[in-house]
């Protein structure tokens, strides 16, 4: 079984996000695996634990990924791609196109795991386009994974506490999201091993790709802090006319 | 057969040979087994035998003085006594063995006075065995405290050690109505005397005196050779084993954790796991223990219903050691030994060694000097970094530290923003600082750190203290990782700050909390990182002595003190925090709480605890709560900013309405 799985490289949920010129962020913040990633890269080196073969990590970033690839490899996929690219923001068109292009060159895939959505961009178009790209079928926000042979049944949430089973056969490509599994920690052992595992480093040119970028950013411009919550004390009485007086005068949300 | 027959002395010579030779040699034998055992382990032993003159006084203090042991003072004095007591009457045991097999041997007649003098005092000594056993049973027939373990070992130690004793009074009860051949024995005896008058031993005939003679030599022989093939495999093995294991003590207070090299790719694990991965150190340990329960006794974890015991831990390891030992001996298939850590068959369960919070009293009080937390803490490491098996709750700490220097989780580029209106200046812009105050993440984060943060800050003002901290050069210190047995994680923040704490070179560098303080004073150097460092605690003295800070004293109501673990224990501060506590207060010295100084009760923060779940039986910060809200004072005062969160938890759920501050933030109060 060769399973791919497609990682994104993205700032750390907790990171403070600076804006430098407008349009680019401050990459010296600390960056981690795409959280949602997390449950495909768990997912994919169960199936191979399970029936053998070969997990592939598969990212499309600047160089600076490597030490989230080594990061994510110490988590059981035995070898990774790394696709350089000079930007931060790529179209997903291109995107999933570039990940079909070297997935199709390394494969034959029998079945894409990856996030339902990446952390930082949140544009959760990647996993259908990609599956688009290769001809795939495509489940997004899975939350259980029932393999068998050749195909594999599949949970996922549709919303409002809602879940849908749908079979599903290889290969194809799977959106995981929260509660498909606990990742593991990695052991230090494993954290060794991945220093050495092999990553292919490929440059965007060499895949010779017609690129659209058909999505570009203009403007990036940071959410205005939340004003923190405020606790009105005193009696009942007094908290109540406190409250009235702030929403008349404060917030203006009553005449 | 008459008494004085030669063939009495032949036949009795050769029996007392026969005893002794083969009394003597299965002692031997099982004491070089256990030798063996000890030596046949393969962790490496991870300190010094240097200071040897020190080593000697430890000797000379803790096991001839036996002043470690009188910490717990009654149980202590009943010790001292039987320690004593047991040493004076053996060079008279050991003459009467000589007696059996040479009869005219008698080192009364070669050197009367000297042996006078010295059954003058074994005779006495002798006797308060006796009064210290008595209380012995005492503590173990009436007051029955839970820590002890009360079972047949304790028994057989306490009829071994009283039926040698009183043989030997009544051994020498006999000598009194007996020809003394020239030695009166009469001058030297003063319980024997009573032991021959309430016995009424004159008026035996003189048949029944020699007879009675016998019966008690024998009785005493015996009951020594049969208390020496008994002791090696009972926890009185202490008698041998306590001695070495007192001598290859961590001579300072000071105790770094072993550093493991995370880089050795050779390396087949980490931390300790099985039992021939102990050290030959570890095993001493295990051997010199006679579960007296000093450190059951102090375990916050035990006192509050968690599944810990370092007592039983200690205790269930020897006893899988001693199951195990052939295995061990013989070095073949190890994969056979129980681990450690296992809910099923190990000597701590899962539940057990998360519930330490490394709060080192069971070491503080061990009067052999047992080290439990080189055992815990290797166990830990071994499940975090080997099995990936620890709290779950832990993962996501984990993660915040990795990724964001803290515990928390919080941005670390915001790490100086609890002073961000105040005018803090940062390293990298005042490099020459005289002080580097490394803010710690709760003083960065935390709201009741910040607070102590904050006061620290305005201290320091007052007193013209030339200071900057790191800001976002700033990574977690690295306890919290370290102590939950992420070496690998530990490293990884040790390392940063080395590197950066090394491109400054500080003239001296201040902490806000005993966890950073102790792990950057006395751990930062196995990682080459070495310079003075110094807690807000004794800082804040020192800048008041030095008349830089001037203390207005003010009613401050009744205050007491809590000392933190990493400050007391682990690093010996106890007296700074109440002096300046007395020197703030019109109201004088701070009350303090039932248990104080180095029997004070853990926060139960410490060991990563705060980052966990706390489900099992009692919470500790409500019991140390309690504790301290049983003095009356207004307000509790630490110089820790978890103690600090603790305590205001506890508080709170105790009902209480003490107030709960830092050290720097009542000086703050009072100082200009």
């Amino acid at each position: 079984m060769k399973a791919y799985v497609c990682m994104k490289h993205v700032p750390d949920t907790a990171a403070s996000i600076k804006i430098v010129g407008g349009k680019q962020i401050d990459e010296t913040v600390k960056y981690i695996i795409s959280p949602h990633d997390e449950y495909a890269i768990e997912e994919a080196v169960r199936l191979v634990e399970k029936k053998g073969g070969e997990v592939v990590l598969v990212t499309l970033a600047k160089e600076a990924a490597m030490a989230t690839i080594r990061t994510a490899l110490a988590l059981g996929p035995h070898r990774a791609i790394l696709v350089r690219i000079d930007q931060t923001f790529l179209d997903s068109q291109d995107t999933a196109r570039i990940l079909a292009k070297v997935i199709a060159d390394d494969g034959p895939a029998d079945i894409i795991f990856a996030g339902k959505q990446a952390m930082d961009t949140e544009g959760m178009q990647t996993c259908y386009r990609l599956g688009a790209a290769l001809d795939m079928p495509v489940v997004t926000d899975v939350v259980r994974f029932d393999p068998a042979e050749g195909k594999a049944m599949v949970e996922r949430e549709i919303g409002g506490g809602e879940k849908e089973v749908i079979e599903i056969s290889f290969p194809c490509v799977i959106g995981a999201t929260k509660g498909l599994n606990e990742p593991r920690f990695p052991k230090l052992p494993d954290v060794m091993k991945a220093k050495k595992k092999d990553v292919k480093l490929i440059d965007l040119k060499s895949l010779n790709l017609q690129l659209d970028n058909s999505v570009q950013v203009i403007h990036l411009d940071s959410v205005s802090e939340r004003s923190k919550a405020k606790i009105i004390g005193g009696s009942t009485g007094e908290a109540v006319r406190e409250l009235v007086r702030i929403l008349r005068e404060e917030e203006k949300v009553l005449d | 057969m008459e008494y004085h027959s030669s063939q009495f002395f032949i036949t009795k010579a050769i029996v007392v040979a026969v005893l002794l030779s083969a009394g003597f040699s299965y002692f031997f034998y099982r004491v070089s087994y256990l030798i063996k055992l000890m030596l046949s382990v393969q962790g490496k032993r991870s300190f010094a035998v240097d200071r040897i003159a020190e080593r000697l006084k430890v000797l000379w203090i803790d096991i001839l003085g036996q002043k470690n042991v009188r910490r717990k003072p009654w149980p202590g004095i009943a010790h001292t006594m039987i320690f004593f007591g047991f040493l004076a009457v053996q060079p008279h045991s050991f003459e009467m063995m000589i007696q059996g097999i040479y009869h005219p041997f008698s080192v009364a007649h070669l050197f009367p006075g000297l042996y006078g003098f010295y059954l003058s005092i074994a005779d006495v000594l002798g006797f308060l065995v006796l009064v210290g056993l008595g209380y012995g049973l005492y503590r173990r027939t009436v007051l029955k405290p839970q820590y002890l373990t009360n079972g047949m070992d304790a028994k057989m130690i306490i009829m071994f050690t009283s039926v040698i004793i009183i043989t030997f009074h009544i051994y020498n009860a006999f000598h009194l109505v007996l020809p003394t051949h020239g030695f009166d024995y009469n001058k030297y005896f003063t319980v024997s005397a009573v032991f021959s008058q309430g016995l009424n031993l004159a008026n035996l005939s003189e048949a029944g005196k020699y007879t009675g003679l016998e019966v008690f030599y024998w009785l005493h022989l015996l009951t020594i050779l049969g208390f020496m093939i008994y002791i090696p495999g009972s926890k009185h093995l202490h008698l041998l084993a306590s001695i070495p294991n007192v001598f290859y003590k961590p001579l300072d207070i000071e105790k770094p954790m072993i550093v493991t090299d995370i880089e050795n790719e050779e390396a087949e694990t980490f931390g300790l796991a099985h039992l021939h991965e102990l050290n030959w150190k570890q095993v001493l340990d295990l051997y010199a223990c006679t579960e007296c329960g000093r450190c059951e006794e102090r375990c916050p974890a035990t006192a509050t219903g968690k599944p810990l015991s370092p007592k039983e831990m200690i205790h269930s390891l020897k006893v899988n050691l001693l199951a195990n030992a052939d295995t061990l001996i013989n070095g073949d298939d190890f994969s056979s030994l129980p681990a450690i850590v296992d809910d099923e068959c190990g000597a701590l369960t899962r539940d057990a060694l998360w519930a330490c919070t490394t709060c080192r009293g069971c070491e503080n009080i061990c009067p052999v000097d047992i080290q439990h937390l080189d055992i815990i803490m290797e166990a830990r490491k071994n499940m975090v970094l080997m099995q990936a098996d620890f709290p779950a709750e832990m993962q996501d700490t984990f993660a915040s530290i990795e990724n964001q220097s803290n515990p928390w989780g919080f941005p670390v580029e915001n790490r100086a923003h609890w002073c961000k209106d105040l005018d803090v200046p940062l390293m990298k812009d005042t490099p020459n600082a005289d002080i580097l105050w490394f803010v710690g993440c709760a003083g960065s984060y935390e709201d009741s750190g910040i607070r102590i943060s904050r006061a620290i800050a305005s201290l320091l003002t007052k007193a013209g203290v030339n200071f900057a901290i790191l800001g976002e050069e700033e990574r977690c210190n690295g306890d919290l990782a370290r102590r939950c047995g992420n070496e690998y994680l530990a490293q990884m923040m040790i390392q940063a700050n080395v590197a950066t704490l090394n491109q400054y070179q500080p003239k001296r560098i201040l902490t806000g909390c005993p966890h950073c303080f102790n792990t950057l004073k006395n751990e930062y150097p196995q990682f080459g990182a070495t310079f003075a460092v110094v807690h807000h605690t004794d800082f804040l003295k020192e800048l008041v002595e030095a008349g830089k800070l001037r203390v207005n004293p003010a009613d401050l109501g009744k205050l007491t003190f809590h000392d933190s673990c990493y400050l007391g224990r682990w690093n010996g501060l106890y007296d700074s925090p109440r002096q300046l506590l007395a020197l703030a207060n019109q109201n004088g010295a701070p009350l303090e709480i039932g248990k104080h100084h180095d029997n004070a009760m853990c926060c139960g923060a410490g060991g990563a605890r705060m980052f966990m779940e706390e489900t099992v039986g009692t919470r500790i910060n409500n019991e140390r709560a309690l504790e301290a809200m049983a003095t009356g004072a207004d307000t509790v005062v630490a110089a820790c900013p978890f103690c600090v969160t603790m305590f205001s938890d506890g508080i709170r759920d105790g009902g209480g309405s003490m107030k709960v501050k830092d050290l720097a933030e009542v000086l703050d109060e009072v100082c200009s």
